[in-house]
């Protein structure tokens, strides 16, 4: 996944900016939390469990065991009871055990070496001598240590039938193992919730790529190119809410460029009336003053020399003004007027580089008056024209020439030149205006624009305008 | 996407989650918990109870459990309550017989002399037990007992056999309850003092009594580092046991077995101790030896049928472990 392809304001989109990443990190994030939490509490609750389990294992097999052994040494089974102590010691969690009587001698262990021995003078001396008074009250006894790893239980029982013959059975449980297991499975069960939630996350990664950023970047692929291409946007498959925002930006591009058609349109029907009143108006009534002045400088030339001079120059003047007044209607209007035509239009911008950039100019024009409007002819006049100026200021040819002909269904526009090539840039301070109202006119047109230098002895730039005419 | 390095980059995360979930699902590996040892309480597992009461064997790792009787051992082991013991070769036999699994590690002694057939004083021969009551324990004890009577050409069936545990013979034959028992050291030799006479031990016998250490299958699986620490600390506690000095323990030793240092010494030489080489040499031929043993006790009827299963032997640690 590229991720370089989103930007961010033209910078590439940092990894924690990202919206898929911000997403899977916060679940992944609390979802760690929790397990965290459950952790914890799991160990609590395994702890407990455990140790309840202890207490109810150490209080039952201390009562058995001494029930046992009052049955079994009234009638003098020692050998059973060693027997009883084995399979008590059988039990993972039981540390020692022994089996004494009021004098203090061991008569059953865990540990065989222990037999009438002092119990004093075994492990479980200070365990026996704690819990001395048991022999006393005769009520078992039972005790955790302060860290609560270690379980003594201690429970009375009659040797014999006197009351006197009194024996208890000590058994010590050691819980430090235990716990650790409780430990280890509760931090075995966190890993696999653990793996489970990371494979989540990753899962809910790639359902977040497949959804939304591979869409957005998409969506942000189609607004970089309504922006720079021709054409209206391309709509997002699907019927998810970027699709929606998608369509829905495609109409709203459609409507702006409707717009902005409309626009081009008015400005150029407003510039043809002002041209076409100037041209009707303006200049008949100046040609008329200019030869009434003519007339008027006949009538009084024999008379005063000097009157008549200077009518003469009042009408060379007029003269020259509606020479400029055509000039101003040509430009505002330059196709259509007196029924010239895109030819003569097109003649007369060669005209005016030749004139004012030395630059030699030729035209190949085949007619096209069926083909196009007068509203797309004056389009692609004013496009040439853009193209032409611009050529003659940036590129300083010798040599300019304009094509006009069919190719299939396409008005072709070629404008070739041998001046130095030029890279063209349009920036958001107005500068480049001239281009930026181009490329207006060529989506107006659909046409497209392509720049290329043909190599030879001279270069020669040709930039080639196509207009589909099947596209209104 | 056509580009296999940006789909497979695509298809990652799907990937690594797939691996994840199967890992996160997949059973645990089962806890190794501590090694539980019942080794018995006689002579031939003394370096075991030694290394236990001396914690060489550390008490988080292993757990060693006093069974004072050699059938409750073949019980808690066959039960699964223990992980390894000391046992015979005729109880191996019988454990294989009921499908039990399980892997004979060691050969850690041969009984010399430390079991016999021991009788009351006015029972001169082995003939003269025809009708007797013999106490017997379910272990080597009926091995041997067969064997003596097939070799005065008598049967099991000629002698009223009562079942006890060895720790119940001494007071049984003071008593007068049996007039024979089939015993080992060391009730063999505390009985022995008491005027009672051999009639049969041991050293009599064609296949002989080999003390084994056995381990089941999980622990050979799961526990292989621990027992292979228990079979290092085995040799170096029976190298002190056998070599007749004082020890740190010897004072355990004598209190568990209930016998003064001249009665130690005197079981432990009726205890042949194989050492590594010997004991490689003894595992080779034990499969050979069992087959015989096999066949005298189904001939007996101590073994209603021959034991089934695959390898019981495994010389893997002999080989691996130095002292």
């Amino acid at each position: 996944m590229d991720r370089r392809e989103l930007y961010e304001g033209g910078a590439p989109l940092n990894f924690f900016h990202s919206i898929q990443s911000r997403i899977t990190l916060s679940v992944l994030s609390f979802g760690l939390l929790m397990i965290l939490l459950n952790n914890w509490r799991n160990q609590q609750w395994l702890t407990n469990r455990r140790l309840v389990r202890l207490e109810q294992e150490a209080t039952e097999t201390g009562s058995r065991l001494a029930g046992l052994l009052q049955h079994l040494s009234r009638r003098q089974q020692e050998r059973a009871a060693e027997l009883e102590m084995a399979y008590v010691s059988l039990s993972s969690d039981v540390d020692l055990g022994l089996v004494c009587n009021k004098e203090g001698i061991v008569t059953c262990s865990t540990h065989m070496q222990w037999k009438q021995m002092n119990v004093l003078e075994t492990p479980l001396a200070k365990e026996w001598q704690r819990h001395a008074g048991v022999l006393e009250t005769m009520a078992p006894a039972f005790e955790w240590n302060a860290e609560k790893t270690s379980l003594v239980v201690m429970v009375p029982f009659f040797e014999t039938y006197e009351s006197s013959s009194r024996a208890a059975v000590l058994i010590r449980y050691d819980a430090t193992l235990a716990l650790i297991e409780v430990h280890e499975e509760a931090w075995q069960e966190s890993l696999r919730q653990a793996g489970v939630l990371l494979a989540s996350c990753l899962l809910l990664w790639f359902a977040l790529d497949e959804l939304i950023t591979r869409r957005v970047r998409r969506v942000v692929e189609i607004l970089r190119a309504a922006s720079s291409k021709d054409g209206l946007p391309t709509t997002l498959e699907g019927h998810d809410e970027l699709s929606m925002i998608s369509k829905e930006f495609a109409g709203a591009v459609a409507k702006l460029r409707t717009a902005e058609n409309m626009v081009l349109e008015a400005a150029e029907q407003e510039r043809r009336k002002i041209g076409r009143d100037l041209h009707d108006d303006l200049c008949q009534r100046l040609s008329a003053i200019k030869m009434k002045a003519g007339v008027v400088q006949g009538m009084i030339r024999d008379e005063d020399g000097k009157v008549a001079t200077l009518v003469g120059q009042v009408a060379e003047e007029l003269s020259e003004s509606t020479v400029i007044a055509r000039s101003m209607a040509w430009g505002l209007s330059p196709v259509g007027i007196e029924n010239h035509g895109l030819k003569d239009a097109l003649e007369n911008v060669l005209q005016f580089a030749e004139k004012s950039y030395m630059v030699r100019c030729s035209l190949d024009y085949s007619d096209l008056s069926s083909s196009l409007t007068g509203s797309s002819q004056e389009l692609l006049f004013r496009i040439a024209q853009e193209l032409v100026v611009n050529a003659c200021k940036h590129s300083r040819p010798d040599v300019i020439t304009i094509t006009v002909r069919m190719e299939g269904s396409n008005v072709v526009l070629s404008v070739i030149h041998d001046g130095t090539p030029f890279a063209e840039r349009t920036t958001s301070d107005g500068h480049g205006m001239g281009l930026h109202l181009m490329n207006q006119r060529l989506r107006t047109l659909s046409a497209t624009l392509e720049r290329t230098i043909e190599k030879g002895d001279r270069d020669f730039s040709i930039a080639i305008v196509r207009i589909p005419l099947k596209t209104p | 996407m056509k580009d296999p390095k940006a789909l497979l980059q695509r298809f990652l995360p799907l990937l690594c989650a797939a691996v994840l979930l199967a890992a996160s699902f997949f059973p645990y590996q089962e806890k190794k918990s501590r090694l539980r040892i019942v080794p018995g309480v006689w002579p031939a597992a003394e370096p075991l109870l030694v290394a236990g009461d001396l914690q060489v064997l550390p008490p988080n790792r292993f757990q060693i459990i006093e069974i004072t009787w050699s059938s409750a051992v073949v019980r808690a082991f066959g039960s699964g309550a223990a992980d390894v013991a000391v046992m015979t070769l005729d109880s191996v036999l019988r454990m294989r017989e009921a499908g039990q699994k399980l892997k004979v590690l060691r050969v850690l002694s041969q009984s010399d002399g430390a079991d016999a057939l021991l009788a009351r004083p006015e029972i001169q021969r082995l003939q003269d037990l025809k009708g007797k009551r013999v106490g017997v324990e379910r272990s080597a004890g009926s091995y041997l007992l067969a064997n003596a009577l097939e070799s005065v050409g008598m049967t099991m069936t000629e002698i009223e056999m009562v079942p006890m545990f060895q720790s119940e013979m001494e007071p049984a034959m003071q008593a007068g309850q049996v007039e024979a028992v089939v015993i080992s050291d060391p009730w063999l030799t505390r009985l022995s003092q008491n005027g009672i006479r051999s009639l049969y031990d041991s050293t009599q016998l064609k296949v002989p009594i080999t003390y084994l250490l056995v381990a089941s299958e999980r622990a050979c699986k799961f526990s292989r580092e621990d027992l292979e620490s228990l079979l290092q600390v085995q040799e170096v506690m029976a190298d002190a046991l056998w070599a007749g000095k004082p020890f740190l323990g010897l004072d355990a030793v004598l209190r568990r077995e209930n016998l003064n240092a001249a009665e130690l010494s005197a079981c432990l030489g009726r205890l042949r101790r194989l050492n590594k080489a010997e004991n490689a040499v003894k595992l080779k031929q034990l499969p050979q030896l069992a087959l015989q043993m096999e066949e005298q006790m189904l001939h007996t009827g101590i073994l209603m049928s021959k034991p089934t299963g695959g390898e019981w032997i495994d010389e893997s640690f002999t080989k691996e472990v130095h002292p």
